[in-house]
């Protein structure tokens, strides 16, 4: 009878001799997190002995652990190496002879290249951060750093890891996938590239920006902004300070990327030596990685003027993987089969936007946003405008460009609302004036001219004429006030200054028919929910009331 | 015992399909000295790379000691495999290339380790991508017999080898499988080694077994002939007529060599008294012969007839 069940001493043993075997690697990750855990609690040190500087440096964490940080990254860069030498077994036919054919099953080689992994990099990156957390706290028992600066540190440390865990992840599903050391590496980099904005890209330009709607800050963080690589990046850079809502995601992550490493022991299962040394091991991963390209470059584009653009310079990447990939010279009849799979991939990708477009973003539209109780003890403003549809450049109908149609419409109908309120009473008026305007989301004419328009593959300046559009912008921000402020407040009124601390954001973006537009700020006005004032371009201010 | 049933092993698809292995089914007994035999890209490293778990076979079972090979440690415990190749362990010390099949082979034996390393005096500190193509098969060897496996599989082992050296490591390889009755199975291109290493051995080509049995017996199938008569020649037909299988046939003169298969000396001599000819001499041939015979026989791309096993 044969065994088949998973032998934890023989992953052990394992464990053992891959670490030792791979002791270069161990040596590069154990500097690495050794630099990051002296410079980092040497700074601690100091700072801890120099109170007054302290002070200052307490609010620029990322600053002071740029070093470290560094280290990290690079720690987490290295995981993808680290990964392709671990998993060389399906890479390289002679490894493969040689591990393949000892003593174990391959759950047990994989479960024991994961825990070498473990060892190899996530521990000494783990271990190094405790060592400098736990001389932080040394240092903040003594008086010299506030429990801020400990918890921000945590929360960096966190950040790191979860960059690490997520490429490590990539790095194990690419190497399942991949028989070629050099496949193994960049279609990591692609796959981390591509699936980490995938989010962002569907949040955004499938869900969003068809909705015409931009809730920002009042649903929260959202989970895709956690998610994505760059935005990781964006955190160590700019999101120092530690916020329990980001930190529960970045732990997901974690937890989602070491989920992604365990499954892919199903993959691992079904290689043999027949696939070692094939640069991919299974169709059906480079179509998917394909077709990934496709979906987050053009997705990228997507209601951008450069869509066209992007087209061309994928189509060229696209052969140019293809031709790595199958080691093939480019023939006609490869380049036509690719061309064609291009063109599918593409085709597929402008129906799920198409269809995201005529469902104004899969139902986006009629969410609600959610945090419209942080409206309650702060102080907000509301802002309405309606333009011609050129003039809303930051926005998502830029298409809508036709200098002809500018040029007729500019000096008539520039008309902006504004009511700002100094009081928390106004939560409820705010709430009706959202309301109201949500009625009129859906008054924007979907169908397929105006997506070719929107999306900026073709340009019909028909279009305007035709139905007299146009581009309102109804957004809403709330804002912090210090004491001083109010202060100011109660003395001066309320005054633009006081933008600047503005800390959460919506907006929605409609282009609906000229009519539609007025009534909208005719049933805003007559509800009396806004608006003091018109700024008509050209006429100055005219008060409505 | 080493069963391998029915086996086959496909790589790629649909119009790329090549069959590496064409359902062959062996027998490798326990205790003896098998050799595998076979031209190049005949199918011999394929066929042990599936013995030893490394291809999973498209068709058949394989299974050593009743247990299924492919994926199972029990099974794969059994066997330690020496590939044709020596780069991988380039970065290694023999010391750490020890400790690395020692973590995996929990018999594996010291005292073979140090007994053999100092019969071969080969330096233990010394990365393996500065030792000789000679020292790492020795290297490989040693870790192969110390790791005490039941079966040992050699591909090639001997590439690279001194006379004198390839001498030494023979015996020594069969000196410690003799000692524990472990099995050995070697392949090789070079068929004198085969010839005096192995009790048994299998010739395969093109993924298709063409025959595998003991060796005495697998000499014992092949005779040739040598006839010579004044008055005539006797030609291919005549001897096939007779009942010979006929596998090659020239014609020097009045002197015919051929060379016939399936038949044992005296049922020869019988057949061939009746064609009256003035001389007529049977010669056994030597595995080198058969091998070459056997091949050019089958052309490289004829028709295969496959000779089940005895």
């Amino acid at each position: 009878m044969a065994e088949r069940s998973i032998s934890f001493q023989r992953i052990k043993s394992s464990v053992k001799a891959e670490y030792n075997a791979h002791s270069k690697l161990a040596l590069i990750n154990i500097l690495a997190a050794g630099l990051a855990c002296l410079v980092q609690s040497g700074q601690s040190i100091d700072m801890a002995s120099e109170p007054d500087f302290y002070d200052f440096m307490n609010s620029s964490i990322t600053q002071v652990s740029a070093v470290p940080l560094l280290m990290y990254y690079f720690m987490a860069a290295l995981g993808a190496i680290v990964c392709a030498m671990l998993f060389k077994d399906l890479s390289n036919r002679q490894t493969g002879d040689v591990i393949m054919a000892m003593p174990m099953s391959a759950s047990e080689r994989f479960f024991a290249k994961l825990l070498t992994l473990t060892c190899l990099q996530i521990l000494p990156m783990i271990g190094s951060m405790l060592i400098s957390l736990i001389i932080e706290a040394i240092c903040l028992s003594i008086g010299g750093l506030s429990m801020e600066w400990l918890a921000g540190m945590a929360y960096i440390y966190l950040i790191a890891l979860a960059a690490a865990l997520f490429v490590d992840a990539m790095a194990v599903f690419c190497c399942c996938c991949t028989g070629s050391y050099a496949e193994s590496i960049y279609f990591t980099g692609i796959f981390a590239i591509a699936l980490s904005l995938l989010p962002s890209i569907i949040s955004e330009k499938f869900m969003a920006d068809p909705a015409g709607v931009l809730y920002g800050g009042v649903l929260g963080i959202r989970y895709p902004e956690v998610w994505t690589l760059a935005n990781i990046f964006n955190m160590m850079l700019y999101g120092a300070e530690p916020e329990t809502m980001r930190a529960v995601m970045l732990g997901i992550n974690c937890v989602i990327s070491v989920i992604v490493m365990t499954l892919c022991v199903n993959i691992y299962k079904k290689r043999d030596g027949k696939t070692v040394g094939k640069p991919i091991a299974f169709k059906a991963f480079f179509e998917a990685a394909m077709l990934l390209v496709v979906f987050t470059v053009s997705g990228l584009n997507l209601y951008q003027s450069t869509l066209k653009t992007s087209f061309i310079f994928t189509a060229v990447a696209f052969i140019i993987i293809n031709i790595i990939v199958t080691r093939a010279k480019l023939s006609f009849k490869n380049f036509f089969i690719w061309i064609a799979k291009y063109v599918g991939a593409n085709a597929v990708f402008l129906i799920a936007a198409y269809i995201s477009y005529v469902t104004y973003g899969f139902g986006y539209a009629d969410l609600k946003p959610k945090g419209l109780d942080k409206v309650a003890d702060k102080y907000f403003n509301i802002r309405m405008s309606i333009d011609p549809p050129n003039s809303r450049m930051n926005g998502i109908y830029v298409m809508y460009n036709d200098p002809t149609y500018f040029a007729e419409t500019d000096e008539e109908e520039y008309h902006s609302f504004t009511n700002t309120s100094t009081n928390a009473n106004d939560k409820q008026s705010f709430t009706q004036a959202l309301d109201i305007v949500r009625k009129y989301v859906k008054r924007s004419p979907r169908g397929i001219k105006f997506f070719l328009n929107d999306v900026g593959l073709t340009y019909d300046p028909e279009i305007f004429s035709n139905y007299d559009m146009r581009s309102v912008q109804f957004s809403g921000s709330y804002y912090y006030l210090t004491e001083e402020d109010t202060d100011n407040i109660e003395e001066y009124g309320v005054t633009d200054e006081y933008y600047d601390y503005e800390t959460f954001d919506y907006v929605i973006n409609l282009l609906i028919p000229r009519a539609d537009a007025e009534a909208l700020r005719d049933e805003l006005v007559n509800a009396g929910l806004m608006l003091e004032y018109i700024y008509v371009d050209g006429e100055g201010i005219q008060y409505l009331k | 015992m080493i069963e391998i049933k029915n086996v086959s092993l496909d790589f790629g698809k649909n119009d790329k399909l090549f069959q590496a292995v064409s359902d062959v089914s062996l027998t490798i007994p326990e205790g003896c000295v098998y050799g595998f035999l076979g031209s190049n890209g005949a199918g011999k490293s394929t066929l042990m790379r599936m013995l030893c778990g490394i291809y999973r076979p498209s068709a058949g079972s394989i299974s050593i000691d009743g247990e299924e090979v492919f994926d199972n440690a029990q099974a794969k415990s059994k066997i330690f495999f020496v590939n044709d190749e020596t780069v991988q362990y380039g970065s290694f010390t023999l010391e750490s290339l020890k400790k690395y099949y020692k973590a995996y082979y929990t018999d594996f034996s010291q005292d073979t380790f140090d007994r053999l390393c100092a019969k071969l005096d080969l330096p233990m500190k010394k990365r393996m991508s500065e030792f000789s193509k000679g020292m790492k098969r020795q290297a490989l060897v040693i870790i192969g017999l110390a790791s005490n496996t039941k079966y040992l599989m050699l591909d090639e082992a001997f590439d690279g080898l001194d006379p004198a050296m390839r001498k030494m490591i023979k015996n020594m390889i069969i000196d410690e499988i003799y000692d524990r009755q472990a099995t050995l199975i070697v392949s090789s291109h070079n068929i004198a080694e085969i010839n005096e290493l192995c009790d048994r051995a299998m010739l395969i080509h093109k993924g298709k077994l063409i025959f595998a049995n003991e060796i005495d017996e697998i000499r014992s199938g092949f005779l040739k002939l040598q006839l010579a008569d004044k008055k005539r020649v006797v030609s291919k037909q005549e001897l096939e007529q007779i009942g010979l299988n006929v596998m090659q046939y020239s014609q020097t003169g009045s002197i015919v060599q051929a060379v016939v298969r399936g038949e044992n000396e005296q049922a020869v001599n019988a057949l061939v008294e009746g064609l009256g000819c003035d001389i007529c001499e049977t010669i056994p041939l030597t595995l080198e012969e058969i091998f070459i015979y056997e091949l050019e026989a089958r052309g490289y791309g004829g028709e295969i007839d496959i000779i089940s096993e005895n």
